[in-house]
Order: C-alpha cells, then structure tokens, then sequence
C-alpha cells in the first residue's frame, strides 16, 4: 500500500514537474521548423528542405509574405471572347471590372471572395518564371550547386504542373461567367485573354497625362464545358 | 535553498504552468472565429457548389488530393451538401460554446476541410485561422461566454488533481504556441517587408492603392495625393510588424502593440476590403490581452457607464 502511494507520488511529482519541460521542448522544436519554413531562404532552409516540408505538411503550411518584398503593382484584367455554335465571335468582354465594382459597392458580399479567382489565376499561372529564378539566384549565391538541382527540378516539375491547372481553372471561371450571359447550348468555344495594366511610376503620380502602359497576353480558344454558375 | 524559499519557488512554478491564463481572450476568440465562420459559410451559401463542389470551378481532376478534406471523400452534392450543413452547425456549437473539447475539434477538422478546398479565393487569414485552431484545439475556450463554462466553474474544487492541472498546463502552452505563431507571422512579415525596395523607399502603399482589386475608391484618392499618408503608412506597417514580437515583452509595451496592430487591420479592412483577413488577425490578437487587462477595461467601461447615467439623471 505504502509503495504503491510512492509510486503515486513519484509519478505525480514526475508529471508536475517534468512536463512543462516536455510542452516547451515540443513548442521551441516547432516553431523552430516553422521559422526556417517561413523565413527567406538561407543555407540551413536549403540544407534541410525536404524534413522541413515533411513536416510542415499542409497542416502547418504557411507563407507570411502579406504584399512583400514587393506587393502586387499591376492590374490584370480578364477578358472573354465567346464563339456561337453558328460561328459568331462576340466582342471582347471585360469579367474583371465588373467584379470589382460590385465589391467597391459593398465588401460584405460574396463577390469579396469571388473576385480573387481571376487575378489569383492569373497570378498563379505566371508565378512559376519568377520564383524559378528567384531560386537561381539564391542557390547560386549560397553555392549549394547539387542540391539546388534536386530543388529546381522540383520546384519547375510543381510550376509546370500548377500553371497549367490555374490556365484550366481560369477557363472553368470564365465558362461560368458566359453562361450567366449567353446560353450554354449556343457556346461552342471561349477565347481568353489577359490585360496587365503597370501602375503610374510614383514619380508621374501628378502628371494626369500619363498613359498606364498595358500587354496583351491571348490564351487561345478553349472548347466550351459547362460549369456551375456561380 | 530554505525550506520557505523553496515553498515560494513551488508556488511561483504553479503560478506559472498550472494557472489558466487568457481565459476570457480564449473565449472571445473562440466566437470570434465561430463568427467569421458562420459568415464565410452563410455568405457564400448560393455560390457554395461553384466554389467547392466538384460541380464547381475545382472538378475531379483539378482538385487537391493530397491536402486533407471531407469534401475530398465523394464526388457527390449530397455528400458536400451534408458536410457543408454538419459543418454550419458544428460552427454554430462552436461558438456557442456546447461540449467545447469536442466542437473545437469538429470545428477545427471542417475549417481545415473548406478552407484547404479553394485555395483561389483565400488569403492569409485563412492560413492563420488554421494554425491558430490547431492550437485553441488544447486550450479552455469555454471558461466565459459558453454553455460549458457553469460546467467549468462547478469543477473548480478539482483543480488540484492531476487531470486537471496537465488540462491547465496544455491551455497555457496552447495559448503561448499562438502567441508564438503570430509573433512569427508579424516578424517575416515585416522582415520581408524590409528586402523590398518599394518599401524601402516608402512609396509601397502607393503603389498598392494602383491595384483596383485591393483600392477603396474613396481611401485610394485621399492616400495617393497625400504623400504624407504614403510615407506614414508605409513605414508604420514596417515597423509595428518588426517590433511586435519585442513589446509584448513589457505590460505597458504591449498595449501599444496591441493597439498599433489593431489600428493597422482596421486600416487593411477598410482602406483594402479585406474583411474577414482583418477580422482573423484582430480575433487572433485578443489572445495577447490578459485576464486581468480585461477586467481593467470592463471595470473602465462600467465607470464610464455610470457616470453617463448619472449625469443623466442629474439632468432630468
């Protein structure tokens, strides 16, 4: 009886004692890991990218780059040109500028959301040039040449794939939004195209002459597929 | 060590592990985040199979099968309706405050399922919102404000046992995990910040307020001709981010964190319509006020209240 309450005791005084130690452990090895995850590249982050990844997983995946280094400057418009199944092209439809002005009107509305599609396409499906060579560069500097070939092959594999989806993913969005404006039986195909509008330089912010300069990007005729509407 | 020295170190251990702290920013966060939930459901209820069903804008193929979700265990709209309305009510439950260990588990599975279905209409708050309910999954949600919390008070003659007291250990842990993560969070964010060069130069905000998608008309006329807004703008983003984590270290610091911080999201809701972002980070803040600041600012407002009504009366 007596050295089953010293067991009792030990154990309680083992817990009581030896677990905030535990819990503190656990929490300086996370947020260790989540640091390297979350911080710019550097030689530990590169050294250890594949543990890192496996662990951050998607549970605790994150990215804290909020519009920095550089936030997003240019205003990509989406338009839409629709061909009838009796081979009539419509005009080309801005879908973005619409969006926006019903968010302006009231930002509590699904529209707040809904509007990032487009842009966040976009966005994603020209993502892969940039990062591809922000890594390059990063590499080259920390002179990490074999495993950075590992990483680039990887990250390039991930790009091609992701920027092929978000092309597909813009196309379903604007096959959604035809819909609400032509009949689904009478579209045969839809063409894209991408207007990148670059900001007014700071420095031409008073100038009321100034001509935003703008690049035309067509992504070519999609054969219609109905999508819900949204 | 003396016997009395080594009694107040004990006690000054208890203190610090085996106390609930941040009881009521717990609970105010856990209907916060209920709240924002309800909404980013409710919202979007007309639009809810075009954003997340397979019928929607992500079919089969284009669907994230590697990242964990209900929606992802059928194709089927009855199967995604079921989910999508179990989920609404497990929200509802949430923020409530019934069976709280459960719900914030329940809760926290089906916020993880719709957030990681649509990664096109996201943002950042839906990246916090997740890790921070990861961690509110261990801590006492349910002291104030909740069906569970007469429950809690009821139980306070059980504290002492040793159930009780690791329950109590996990809160405080979870709790300063969050406080961790957001530290982490307004650090790289204004680290970043710092690597870039319009930034730097001050003239970032202006170049965001160019971006229709982010610019309220009315705010971006009144910032982009005001270089002084610009200038304060940018900078004080910059360093409220940097020196967040660093004034949470002294009491009186970390109200002008906490305010700083607060005046910057409000500035980001308004200024960006980015709603529910703004809402998330505000919501994950209040886990930074203590106990005991709360009652000051309850005690403060009842003042204030008083003294209106008896002035009031004085009138009449």
């Amino acid at each position: 009886m007596e050295s089953s309450n010293h067991h009792k005791s030990l154990f309680y005084k083992g817990v009581y004692f030896g677990l905030p130690f535990v819990l503190i452990g656990f929490i300086l090895f996370h947020f260790s890991i989540i640091t390297l995850h979350v911080m710019p590249i550097n030689p530990i982050s590169i050294a250890l990218e594949p543990e890192i990844n496996a662990y951050t997983g998607s549970l605790f995946r994150q990215n804290w780059h909020l519009f920095s280094p550089e936030p997003v400057t240019e205003n990509d418009v989406v338009y839409m040109k629709v061909k009838t199944k009796s081979n009539q092209e419509s005009d080309w439809i801005d879908i973005t500028t619409p969006f926006i002005l019903a968010n302006h009107k009231n930002y509590l509305s699904p529209l707040n959301r809904i509007m990032r599609i487009p842009s966040t396409a976009v966005n994603e499906m020209h993502g892969e040039e940039e990062l591809i060579n922000r890594y390059k560069k990063k590499i080259y500097e920390l002179n990490k040449e074999q495993e950075s070939e590992k990483i680039l092959k990887r990250v390039s594999e991930y790009q091609q794939k992701n920027s092929k989806d978000t092309r597909l993913l813009l196309y379903r969005f604007v096959f959604s939004t035809a819909a609400r404006s032509f009949s689904p039986d009478d579209i045969q195909s839809i063409n894209v195209r991408v207007v990148t509008e670059e900001p007014v330089p700071y420095s031409q912010r008073k100038n009321p002459n100034y001509e935003r300069k703008k690049t035309y990007e067509e992504l070519g005729w999609e054969k219609f597929t109905p999508v819900l509407n949204w | 060590m003396t016997l009395e020295g080594s009694s107040t170190l004990r006690q000054r251990f208890h203190q610090l592990f085996y106390n609930e702290k941040f009881l009521i920013g717990a609970s105010l966060a856990r209907i916060s985040f209920g709240f924002i939930m309800l909404y980013y459901y409710l919202i979007h209820y007309t639009q809810r199979y075009f954003i997340w069903s397979y019928d929607g804008i992500f079919n089969e193929y284009l669907s994230d099968k590697e990242s964990f979700s209900l929606y992802n265990f059928s194709t089927s709209s009855m199967y995604f309706d079921v989910i999508y309305h179990v989920s609404i009510l497990i929200t509802i439950l949430y923020l409530c405050g019934y069976k709280t260990r459960i719900t914030s588990i329940l809760f926290f599975i089906t916020t993880y399922s719709i957030l990681q279905r649509n990664f096109l209409v996201a943002d950042g708050g839906d990246n916090l919102v997740i890790n921070i309910l990861f961690f509110l999954m261990f801590a006492n949600t349910y002291a104030y404000f909740s069906f569970d919390s007469a429950k809690w008070r009821a139980q306070s003659d059980r504290r002492n046992n040793l159930f009780h007291l690791v329950m109590a250990l996990i809160h405080n842990i979870a709790i300063v995990a969050c406080v961790v993560q957001l530290c982490i969070l307004y650090l790289t964010a204004g680290f970043y910040q710092l690597m870039g060069e319009s930034w730097n130069s001050g003239v970032a905000i202006y170049y965001i307020f160019q971006v229709d998608e982010y610019a309220n008309p009315f705010i971006r006329d009144l910032i982009i001709n005001h270089d002084i807004f610009i200038f304060v703008g940018n900078y004080f983003s910059i360093l409220i981010k940097i020196s967040f984590p660093f004034l949470l270290f002294n009491r009186y610091t970390k109200y002008l964190a906490v305010i700083g911080i607060a005046f910057f999201h409000i500035g980001i809701a308004i200024g960006m319509g980015l709603v529910t972002f703004s809402l998330i980070m505000l919501t994950s803040d209040l886990l930074i006020i203590s106990d005991q600041d709360f009652r000051w600012m309850r005690s403060k407002w009842m003042s204030i209240l008083s003294r209106f009504k008896n002035m009031s009366m004085i009138r009449k």
